[in-house]
C-alpha cells in the first residue's frame, strides 16, 4: 500500500504516461493512493492534460507530407557509392545469347560484331521512331518479348537498367529484340525536354573492355563499346558530342550495375579444363576467348542442364 | 538495400516531430532531420547492434542536435520572413486570450527536459528506451522528466483546451 504522503511525481507521471499498465498491482496501488490525496489527484490530472495537449499539438506533424529534400536523402542513399557487383541483383533484365555460333566472338569478331550491333541499333532506332518519350504515351507500346526457347545453349546475363537520373533521363521502356539467334535488349530513355536515346545491349564473349566508338548516320548518332560480358550501343538524335558524353555516363552506370549470371545458370566449363566452380561471367572471358566454337558448344549444352533446374523468366523486360 | 531504405523512410515523420519539439522551428527541424538521415545512412551498417532502428535514429538525432555548430543554431533562429510560419488562427475567440499554450510552455524548457518529455509523452517511448535514446541513465531521465513536467504545470494552463497545432 502506497502512502499518499510518499507518493511522488514519478509515480504520478508513470501513471499518467501509462507506464504502469504492465504492472496492474502497482497501478492499483498508486491509484488508490491518489484517491486518498486530493493534491495528488490534481497533479495527476495536470500531467494527463499535459500529455494529451502535447500529443494533440504535435500530431499534425505525422500526417504532413515528407518534404522532397528529406525523401531524396533516403532515395539517393546508394547512388554516390555504388557497388559494382550484385547491387540490385534481383531487379532488371536478363540478356540471353542463344546459340554459340551467334555470339559476338571477342578478338577475331572485333569489327564485324561491333558493326552488327551498330547496324541493328540504327535499324531499331529508326524503325521505332527516334522519340522514345512520345512513343510511350500509350501503354500498349510495350513490346511483348517473344517466348524464348530454353534450348540447350542459352546463357543468361543479368543486369539492372542503368540509373541515369543524374543525367536527367528516365527509363521509359524495356524491350527484347532478336537478331538471328541473339537477343538484344533495348532500353529507351527519355528526358523531360523530350530528348531521348535508346540503349542496346547484347551479350558477348570476351572480357577485354574496348573504347567507345561513335559514328553518325543520317542525323542519328551511334556509339558502341563493350565491357565484360556485354556489348552496348546507344542511338540518339542528340548532337554527337553530347551523345559521346552520354555514352560515357551510360557505360559508367552499367559498370556499376552489371551482375554476374545467377548461380543457377552459371555455365559449367569443365570441357575447357578450367575450374568448374565459382566461375562468374566476368572472369570467363579469358577462357571463352581461348576456346573454339566446338568446345564452347559442348560446354553450353552442359550449362543448360543446370538451367532447367531453376528456370528464370525468359526475357525480363519487367 | 531496398528494405533498409524503406525502414528508414518510414521513420521520417516521427523524426520530424521529435526534431520540431527540440528545435522549436519547422525549417530548423527539417535541417536537423536531414543531417540525421545523412549520418544514419553513412553509418547504417551499425544500427543493427542497437536494437530498434527507431531508437537508434532518435538517439542519432539528439546527438546531431547537441553537436550542431553555433552557426547552424544561429541560422535556425534567423527565420526568413517568407518561411516563417503563419500565425495560427485561434479556434475560438476565448482561446485567443490564452497567454500560453503547451507548445510555448515546452519551448521555454531546457532542451534536455524537452527531449525527455517529447520522447516519453509524444513519441511514446518507455523510460528505458528514452534513456537509451538520450544516452543517460534511467534515473537521470526520471529526474529530467519530473522537473520538466513540474515546470510545465506552472506555465501551461490545463484549465483551457489546447490552442493550436504546431505546423
Amino acid at each position: 500500500m502506497t502512502d499518499p504522503d510518499t507518493l511522488d511525481d514519478l509515480d504520478l507521471l508513470a501513471l499518467a504516461d501509462g507506464r504502469l499498465d504492465d504492472d496492474p498491482a502497482r497501478k492499483a496501488d498508486v491509484e488508490a493512493a491518489v484517491a486518498r490525496c486530493p493534491g495528488a489527484a490534481a497533479r495527476l490530472a495536470d500531467y494527463r492534460a499535459q500529455t494529451a495537449a502535447l500529443r494533440a499539438a504535435y500530431a499534425g506533424k505525422l500526417a504532413e507530407p515528407v518534404p522532397e529534400r528529406l525523401q531524396a536523402v533516403v532515395r539517393d542513399m546508394d547512388r554516390p557509392r555504388s557497388r559494382p557487383v550484385m547491387r540490385r541483383a534481383a531487379a532488371g533484365i536478363v540478356a540471353v545469347a542463344a546459340g554459340v555460333g551467334g555470339w559476338f566472338l571477342g578478338q577475331e569478331g572485333g569489327d564485324s560484331s561491333r558493326q552488327a550491333l551498330l547496324d541493328e541499333s540504327y535499324r531499331q532506332f529508326v524503325l521505332r521512331g527516334s522519340d522514345p518519350a512520345a512513343s510511350t504515351t500509350g501503354t500498349a507500346r510495350q513490346v511483348v518479348a517473344p517466348g524464348l526457347d530454353w534450348g540447350a545453349e542459352d546463357v543468361a546475363i543479368r543486369l539492372s537498367a542503368p540509373d541515369l537520373s543524374s543525367e536527367g533521363f528516365a527509363l521509359v521502356e524495356k524491350r527484347a529484340l532478336r537478331e538471328g539467334d541473339d537477343q538484344i535488349v533495348a532500353l529507351d530513355y527519355a528526358a523531360e525536354d523530350g530528348t531521348g536515346f535508346s540503349l542496346f545491349i547484347a551479350p558477348r564473349w570476351e572480357n577485354r573492355p574496348g573504347p567507345i566508338v561513335d559514328e553518325e548516320r543520317d542525323g542519328v548518332t551511334l556509339a558502341y563499346w563493350h565491357d565484360g560480358p556485354l556489348a552496348s550501343s546507344i542511338a540518339t538524335r542528340l548532337p554527337q558530342e553530347q551523345a559521346r558524353r552520354l555514352a560515357e555516363r551510360v557505360r559508367k552506370a552499367m559498370q556499376d550495375e552489371t551482375t554476374a549470371p545467377p548461380a543457377a545458370i552459371e555455365p559449367d566449363f569443365r570441357p575447357l579444363d578450367t575450374p568448374p566452380a565459382g566461375v562468374l561471367a566476368d572472369t570467363l572471358g579469358d577462357t571463352g576467348a581461348r576456346g573454339t566454337a566446338e568446345s564452347l558448344g559442348d560446354s553450353g549444352a552442359r550449362g543448360a542442364g543446370s538451367m532447367e533446374a531453376a528456370p528464370l523468366p525468359a526475357v525480363a523486360p519487367e | 538495400m531496398q528494405e533498409t531504405k524503406w525502414l528508414i523512410a518510414r521513420e521520417i515523420p516521427r523524426l520530424r516531430r521529435y526534431a520540431l519539439a527540440l528545435t522549436r522551428d519547422p525549417a530548423a527541424a527539417d535541417d536537423l532531420v536531414q543531417d540525421t538521415l545523412e549520418r544514419a545512412i553513412r553509418k547504417r551498417h551499425l544500427w543493427k547492434r542497437h536494437g530498434s532502428l527507431r531508437g537508434w535514429l532518435y538517439r542519432m538525432l539528439y546527438n546531431v542536435f547537441l553537436n550542431q555548430t553555433p552557426r547552424r543554431q544561429r541560422r535556425a533562429r534567423e527565420i526568413d520572413l517568407d518561411d516563417a510560419p503563419e500565425p495560427v488562427a485561434p479556434e475560438s475567440p476565448e482561446a485567443g486570450l490564452l497567454q500560453r499554450d503547451i507548445v510555448t510552455a515546452m519551448q521555454a524548457l531546457p532542451a534536455e527536459q524537452r527531449a525527455a518529455i517529447a520522447l516519453t509523452a509524444v513519441e511514446g517511448l518507455s523510460y528505458d528506451e528514452a534513456a537509451a535514446a538520450l544516452d543517460i541513465p534511467v534515473g537521470t531521465l526520471r529526474s529530467r522528466l519530473s522537473r520538466g513536467r513540474e515546470r510545465l504545470r506552472e506555465t501551461f494552463d490545463t484549465s483551457e483546451p489546447p490552442v493550436r497545432q504546431v505546423k
